[in-house]
């Protein structure tokens, strides 16, 4: 089992998956697969760099109306 | 002073450990741009269902939805929504004969009149779960067993 300053050093925090290869006498290769998937989404879609801010106008249900179409009520017959 | 009953209350009192969501709740959790007490609202739900104690259930109908929004920003707002879609507590669910069966009897009874409405309530009242959406009309219709966001808010 690697360190825990060796894994934080290398990016790895709890909860990631992470494959190791062993490639030589005291040369291990670790690779990041996968992170847990909720915390880490939730943390990119709060950050400035949630590339969907914005992407559906200032009110969903308006967006999602106008993708239904309109009520059938609402329309002249 | 009593504690405010949640979408996570109301869900669990309804006797489920998964819901259906239409797409306004799936977008405020996603845009997190919307109204703040909407997405106040529906957090501690989607928290959970981060956390697998709750499943959520997405028509292919809603999947659409918000991949339209996804696809005028272009890749990385798509990739963000196809991570959600595949989370471990997502289900995708593509309407079938069955689920088309209900959405029809749904627009004959004229309790819904939108197709996409009456399929998301197909899939609620086909898979037996409640569906949590931000529409009060919806809502209101008596489709099938709904939860209104604005009611938790």
């Amino acid at each position: 089992m690697l360190p825990a300053r060796v894994r934080r050093a290398a990016g790895i925090e709890p909860g990631d998956l992470v494959v190791s290869v062993p490639l030589a006498p005291g040369t291990l290769l670790v690779e990041k697969v996968g992170g847990p998937p909720g915390r880490r989404l939730k943390e990119l879609l709060e950050s400035d760099d949630n590339p969907l801010r914005g992407a559906y106008g200032p009110d969903p249900q308006t967006y999602v109306d106008e993708l239904r179409g309109p009520w059938r009520d609402d329309v002249a017959s | 002073m009593a504690r405010r009953r949640s979408l996570v209350d109301a869900v669990r009192a309804a006797g489920h450990d998964a819901f259906v969501a239409d797409t306004a709740p799936l977008i405020f959790r996603l845009e997190r741009a919307a109204e703040p007490r909407f997405v106040r609202a529906g957090d501690p739900l989607f928290d959970r269902v981060d956390d697998g104690e709750l499943g959520c259930i997405v028509s292919t109908i809603a999947a659409a939805e918000l991949l339209v929004g996804a696809h005028r920003r272009g890749g990385s707002a798509i990739a963000v929504v196809d991570a959600f879609l595949r989370g471990p507590s997502i289900g995708v669910s593509p309407p079938d004969l069955g689920t088309a069966g209900i959405a029809a009897q749904i627009l004959a009874r004229g309790t819904l009149r939108r197709l996409g409405d009456a399929f998301i309530a197909a899939t609620a009242v086909d898979l037996g779960l409640p569906l949590v959406t931000a529409d009060r009309r919806l809502a209101r219709s008596g489709a099938a067993e709904a939860f209104l966001v604005a009611d938790f808010a």
